[in-house]
């Protein structure tokens, strides 16, 4: 990441974002791949190796790499169980698939020379918009209308009561676009951070070596965010689908 | 002074947002700190709910955020 890009400029802050096709499959049958396809579809390789190839032949006594697929399972299973209770069994595929996919993505996105695919508001902004209808599709499926008494908290007098609702529904539809917005920006800062120090160092040598402690320290920095906001992701997505499971009164 | 001058300021003082996120974000960091160094044993159960107060408080900050892309970029 420290090296110069191609077009020019060296402050080229924005470059690592470009979503373009990849030139080795042009004019193969694979050309519709781009930068962001591939490491999407690399993200979903090596979920499917951690979860499906290291469980393929389950021991009772697990192996070492049967204990590391179970050691992701009980993480995602105490975080639903954590928040949904017991009823919220059926959604700890989806709330573990999210997790996984966007902490396995940012882990990618820090490779040198690789593309972070949550860097794209379009995906994020996907992702959480199918979470938000969820909400409200499942909400309306097992309350009916009286699921809607979610935006009337009770225990509020009748004349502060038109506020309170207009307030319960405002912070309900910006749901979907502080959830999408805090994974995007979290990674895009992140990764211009890095890249800025990075262009900085790359100058002199002296430059380099003195900056080479704040680029490890921020790489590590940047290893935390990418996993603190995996795990933001999928718990707001279990805390807003806690709302459609249980109507609290 | 030009539009885009002032674009660009109207961004970096759309930003200053961020400082009610960062007391917001203080407080709570700063009081779960406090609670569990009272009692060690309530960790597990706080540190869930840690994280969603943490993304709500992160939430408006990044409405600051949103407020200097759209300054920047759309208008």
């Amino acid at each position: 990441m420290a090296d110069k890009t191609e077009s020019g400029s060296a402050f080229d802050l924005l470059g690592q974002f470009d979503i373009a096709p990849i030139k080795a499959v042009k004019d193969t049958p694979f050309e519709f791949l781009t930068n962001s396809a591939l490491f999407m579809i690399l993200t979903v390789a090596v979920i499917a190796l951690l979860m499906l190839v290291f469980t393929a032949n389950a021991r009772v006594v697990p192996g070492r790499t049967q204990t590391l697929s179970e050691i992701i399972y009980d993480f995602g299973f105490g975080l639903v169980s954590d928040i949904l209770g017991k009823h919220g069994r059926p959604f700890l595929p989806f709330v573990m698939s999210i997790f996984l996919f966007v902490f396995v993505a940012n882990i990618w996105g820090m490779m040198p020379y690789s593309f972070t695919v949550m860097s794209h508001v379009s995906l994020t902004a996907f992702m959480a918009i199918v979470i938000f209808s969820m909400v409200i599709f499942i909400g309306v499926r097992r309350h009916g209308l009286k699921w809607f008494s979610l935006f009337a908290p009770s225990g509020v007098p009748f004349w502060l009561l038109p506020f309170m609702i207009f307030i319960e529904v405002l912070s309900f539809f910006v749901r979907p676009l502080t959830h999408s917005l805090r994974l995007f920006a979290n990674m895009t800062a992140g990764h211009i951070v890095l890249k800025v120090i990075g262009t900085f160092a790359s100058f002199t040598l002296i430059g380099g070596i003195a900056l080479l402690p704040a680029l490890i320290a921020l790489s590590a920095l940047e290893f935390l965010v990418a996993y603190l906001q995996a795990y933001i992701f999928a718990l707001l997505a279990a805390v807003y689908l806690a709302d459609a499971v249980e109507l609290h009164h | 002074m030009t539009l885009e001058m002032f674009k660009a300021l109207g961004a970096g003082l759309a930003t200053m947002g961020f400082i009610g996120a960062g007391i917001g974000l203080g407080t709570i960091f700063g009081n779960y700190f406090q609670a569990v160094s009272r009692n060690p044993a309530s960790q597990d159960k706080f540190q869930t709910w840690l994280f969603v107060g943490f993304a709500l408080t992160e939430a408006l900050g990044i409405f600051a955020l949103l407020i200097a892309f759209m300054i920047m970029f759309v208008i």
